[in-house]
């Protein structure tokens, strides 16, 4: 999967697109790696901009857990902004709001990590 | 693996599957390539007669001229002059007969080795004793032999003489000929030679004018080559041909010009004759006509118009029946030898020759490797049949030069042994082709048995996983015997062999029913592993320390998440309900709420939950309470039915699933039965995506 990506300020924002199932989730994962290592105490937040993702399995959410998981021993800091409706279904019944700060929108999310 | 096929020809497989079949192929068409320079080691001899003798058959020589009239001792003649052979003075008679008419030359196409029994002295000597006047006057008389060498020397005569490999009484080692002029290189290594010879009587050979070989060599029986110059005893003699011709132009010598390869030309006169390397021409025959003959008793009796001799080469010949002297032509016909002769003469005159110059053999290697290189470029890479057309083609072209060239110009082009060596080509180009598509068939063959034997093995694994996976889920219709409290009903249907859900119930005490509903992260294998240590793993905590389905909950993420190396989560709905009163302790890590079925209809819950088991360390997972009126039954599902997808790609949602709910009736079962049913009807042809799960748990009330 290819990541678009754009660094304001202090912030990452990349930008997966299309569905994150079981035949995507791998790829994903490997794009985001990078973004991760990066996403250290004291550098740059990292936020995901899900606007164009249409769907997300338990095996893309799983990338995410472990995305949150690596992030939060580096210290760094991590969110999802902009979710499309049935993205935050799937949040909503999964309850993944208590593992990412989930935001409105990219800029909420900017000005919330800033 | 193959089957059984002699050594030999196993041992020869590789070469024909090395490259497609081109080595070997090259091979073949190096191996073809030799007869066709060195026709004495050619497999296709008797093709190539058969060929020249059908151009023959199809355009036979159409005679310009007559040069040549047979005086034939026919049944006629032996039954006015009587049996043959005649008294020489007889014979004397018939060349003076025919001298009378002032041919051009008179060749004798018949040997006279012995004395004449009947010459008069001969007849004096065998005379009974007491005949001695007889006698006497008898020996007055000339011989046979003296009448018919002067009826020789007066004419422009030639005797016949034939060649023999062998000494008979009547050969000898030497014949008086006119000698053959020699030009050019030796000849004698290419002439067909002769150690002995079956001529005329030393007195008659004396007379005549000239001598001449009417030997020709046979091949299968039949007459295709005649030498114009062969050798007795190492010395050349003209054919009677040549000879009548040199006699008719009063000229010195035969002329032989030998070039590089063997013998050029035979000339008399004007007259040079291209041959064969060994002297010989291919005779290009002429239908047996009627025309070329006269009876020897119509010239005997002087019947025969002038005009019928003049300028004429005559021969005399036996064509009567049991004298005769018949050889078969490639017409098919048997023609006297004498009319071999003459039409050797005809064709002369007509500058008829077949033509096989040594030159030939090169043209022929020519195409032979053109073709050939063709056949091994093009026919490994075109279809069979494609292939088959091109060889068809070429054979095709290949005969049809060869009646072309003949027609044209004489010239004989082997087109039978180049189709025969191409087709050992071709075969071989074909063979291989087969082989190697045979062999790619069978590895194909044996890769798939392999395919079946592994998916066959695997789909054995898996239905025995699958097996195991179902049977570890309990029954509801047998979990509880003689339960009136509550009914149960669950279901679960894997979207492959083995799946990722898990449900599960139990009392963990008099009152107190445990259910859960859950889904772990992925699918196939890896999901149903983990779903079997988590559904373990719940009931073992569950049984031992029942402190409520948060509790068990929290307990089991810890457990699991210590070994947990894939870092796979899975959600679950797990609850318990006071079999007494109808309170329920619901708790949701990560999935999907339930519904409520009663009076009201259906309702989905609304629970605050917690995220998936595995997800967050130390969780405190809140827990939701609710009242079972009796008769309201809780219906737990897993994503597979909201998200179980159509063949158009649409999704059966939660609005699907709330009207199916509000018309699913009162039962447990009766409940599950009805989901399940709409959901697989919604999908119809489409692949299930997912695993489906529901449990239904309904409170009959005390």
């Amino acid at each position: 999967m290819e990541l678009t990506h754009k660094t304001l300020a202090n912030i990452e924002i990349v930008s997966p697109d299309g569905r994150i199932d079981q035949f995507s989730a791998e790829s994903f994962q490997t794009a985001l790696a990078p973004y991760l290592a990066n996403c250290q105490k004291g550098g740059a937040a990292l936020v995901l901009d899900f606007s164009a993702v249409d769907y997300i399995s338990s095996l893309g959410l799983r990338v995410l857990m472990l995305a949150s998981r690596q992030v939060k021993t580096q210290d760094g800091r991590i969110a999802i902004a902009n979710l499309q409706p049935i993205v935050e279904e799937v949040f909503k019944i999964t309850r993944f709001h208590l593992v990412f700060s989930i935001y409105q929108s990219v800029e909420s999310a900017c000005e919330s990590l800033a | 693996m193959y089957p059984l096929i002699h050594p030999a020809i196993a041992a020869l497989r590789p070469l024909f599957l090395r490259r497609r079949g081109r080595p070997a192929a090259l091979l073949l068409l190096f191996f073809m390539s030799v007869p066709i320079l060195y026709p004495q080691f050619s497999p296709w001899s008797s093709a190539q007669q058969a060929l020249f003798d059908y151009y023959q058959r199809v355009f036979p020589r159409e005679p310009q001229s007559q040069p040549v009239v047979i005086v034939a001792i026919d049944e006629d003649s032996l039954k006015k002059i009587g049996q043959w052979p005649w008294p020489r003075n007889r014979t004397a008679d018939l060349i003076d007969a025919i001298a009378a008419y002032k041919p051009l030359a008179i060749g004798l196409d018949f040997y006279m080795p012995e004395p004449d029994q009947t010459s008069p002295g001969r007849v004096a000597a065998n005379l009974p004793q007491g005949n001695d006047k007889l006698a006497q006057a008898l020996h007055q008389l000339p011989s046979h032999e003296s009448r018919l060498a002067q009826a020789l020397a007066h004419a422009p005569t030639i005797l016949g003489a034939a060649g023999f490999d062998y000494h008979t009484l009547t050969t000898s080692q030497g014949l008086r000929s006119t000698p053959v002029h020699i030009s050019g290189q030796d000849a004698l290594p290419y002439l067909r030679h002769f150690p002995y010879v079956l001529a005329s009587l030393p007195e008659l050979q004396a007379a005549a004018h000239g001598q001449a070989l009417l030997s020709v060599d046979l091949e299968n029986d039949v007459v295709r080559r005649v030498p114009l110059v062969a050798a007795v005893n190492d010395q050349p003699v003209a054919s009677m041909a040549m000879e009548m011709l040199r006699i008719a132009t009063g000229s010195d010598n035969v002329e032989v010009q030998v070039g590089q390869h063997g013998v050029e030309t035979v000339a008399v006169a004007d007259l040079s004759i291209p041959t064969q390397q060994n002297g010989e021409v291919w005779l290009h025959f002429a239908k047996g006509g009627a025309g070329r003959y006269v009876s020897a008793a119509d010239v005997l009796s002087g019947k025969i118009p002038a005009e019928r001799f003049e300028n004429k080469l005559v021969l005399v010949g036996l064509t009567g029946f049991g004298l005769s002297d018949m050889r078969a032509t490639p017409l098919k016909e048997h023609l006297p030898g004498a009319d071999i002769q003459a039409q050797l003469i005809e064709s002369f005159f007509d500058g008829r020759f077949l033509l096989r110059p040594y030159s030939m053999h090169f043209v022929e290697l020519a195409l032979l490797l053109s073709f050939g290189l063709l056949l091994i470029w093009i026919t490994p890479t075109i279809k069979p049949r494609l292939s088959l057309l091109l060889m068809s083609l070429i054979s095709l072209s290949l005969f049809g030069s060869g009646f072309a060239l003949f027609r044209s110009t004489g010239m004989l082009l082997d087109a039978a042994s180049l189709f025969a060596s191409l087709t050992v080509v071709f075969a071989s180009l074909l063979s291989s082709i087969f082989i190697e598509t045979d062999h790619q068939r069978r590895q194909a063959e044996n890769e798939l048995q392999i395919q079946r034997l592994e998916s066959a093995r695997v789909a054995g694994e898996l239905a025995a996983a699958r097996r195991i996976q179902l049977g570890s889920l309990p029954q509801a219709a047998t979990a509880f015997p003689g339960e009136t409290r509550f009914d149960i009903a669950a279901l679960l249907e894997p979207a492959r062999e083995v799946g990722g859900d898990l449900y599960d119930f139990y009392m963990l005490d008099q009152r107190q029913l445990f259910f859960v509903v859950g889904d772990v992260s992925g699918k196939g294998l890896p999901a149903s592993l983990f779903m079997a240590v988590t559904k373990a793993l719940a009931k073992s905590i569950a049984l031992r320390e029942n402190q409520g389905v948060a509790s068990i909950m929290e307990r089991a993420s810890f457990e699991m998440s210590r070994e947990n190396p894939e870092s796979l989560f899975v959600t679950m709905l797990a609850g318990i309900l006071d079999t007494d009163n109808g309170m329920v302790e619901l708790c949701s890590a990560g999935h999907d709420d339930p519904w409520r079925l009663g009076a009201a209809g259906a309702e989905k819950l609304n629970m605050t939950g917690g995220p998936p088991l595995c997800v967050l360390d130390d969780f405190c997972y809140p827990v939701t309470r609710l009242q079972l009126l009796p008769g309201e039954i809780l219906y737990l599902i897993t994503d597979g039915i909201t998200e179980a997808m159509n063949a158009e790609g649409e999704l059966y949602g939660n609005t699907r699933l709330a009207d199916t709910l509000a018309v699913a009736g009162t039962g447990a079962q009766q409940v599950i039965v009805a989901l399940h049913t709409s959901v697989i009807t919604f999908v119809g042809d489409a692949k299930p995506s997912d695993d489906l799960t529901l449990l239904a748990v309904r409170f009959n009330g005390c």
